[in-house]
């Protein structure tokens, strides 16, 4: 086989390996969106800007495909991007507009990334909750997460201070 | 020592901070009171960590099947 035609086996060869792996990543990254949300919320214990900082980590991780062990956890991984871009944020927030201390978010960090449980292990946990509550119960999560309404809102809506502990109270017991 | 009512008290009291931090209706106040109540009672945090989680899982789904009957 003439030398030029071999190069240019290998060379394909090379982008369909490069496409292959490209291909994985993506479907990692996409599988994953569910667990880094997660991740970043809690750290951000609900700030609105979680979604942001989900894209900037989307970025960094793919500016870094070619870093990527794919013998090793992509989430533990992905993780460690994902922080730095929360730590980015708070740095760029002020001080005072913080709900954790640097220590406390080092700590829930280390929580998160211990527990191996993935957010659809969690989701089926949830589902399982979901189905075993009683009408009144499902209402009240409806009006929170489907309708967005806040505890306060829910609690004078319906004129009974009693919600309020029924809802943290389903939220403890869920697993 | 911290008697039981006391630490039950307190973390009644931190699940209300919570609430308000969740709500995005917390005065400066009660950020402060909310940090040194986390701060000072670490053995908390993996109570925090799972409710925010479901929390924010539960943020996500809402997203994601608006309009779906997944809570019956």
């Amino acid at each position: 086989m003439p030398q030029n035609e071999k190069q240019d086996e290998s060379e394909g060869s090379g982008q369909v390996d490069n496409r292959d792996r490209a291909t994985r990543f993506i479907e990692l990254l996409t599988s994953h969106q569910r667990d880094l949300y997660v991740y970043i919320n809690t750290l951000l214990v609900g700030d609105s800007a979680a979604v942001d900082v989900l894209q900037d980590t989307n970025l960094d991780l793919w500016a870094r495909l070619e870093n990527f062990d794919n013998s090793r956890p992509f989430l533990p991984w992905a993780y460690g991007f994902a922080f730095q871009r929360v730590l980015a944020y708070r740095k760029s927030r002020q001080r005072s507009r913080l709900v954790l201390s640097d220590e406390m978010v080092q700590l829930i960090s280390d929580a998160c990334v211990q527990d191996s449980t993935t957010a659809d292990a969690r989701l089926t946990a949830l589902r399982t909750c979901l189905e075993k509550l009683d009408p009144e119960q499902g209402q009240l999560i409806r009006d929170r997460y489907l309708e967005k309404m806040s505890v306060k809102t829910i609690a004078a809506r319906l004129g009974n201070t009693a919600i309020k502990s029924q809802l943290d109270c389903i939220g403890f017991v869920m697993p | 020592m911290e008697s039981g009512e006391s630490r039950h008290n307190m973390q009644g009291r931190l699940q209300e901070l919570l609430d308000c931090i969740l709500d995005k209706s917390y005065s400066d106040a009660q950020q402060q009171e909310f940090i040194r109540l986390m701060d000072d009672n670490p053995q908390w945090a993996s109570e925090v960590v799972e409710q925010l989680r479901m929390h924010s899982l539960l943020e996500w789904q809402s997203d994601k099947w608006q309009g779906d009957q997944w809570v019956g």
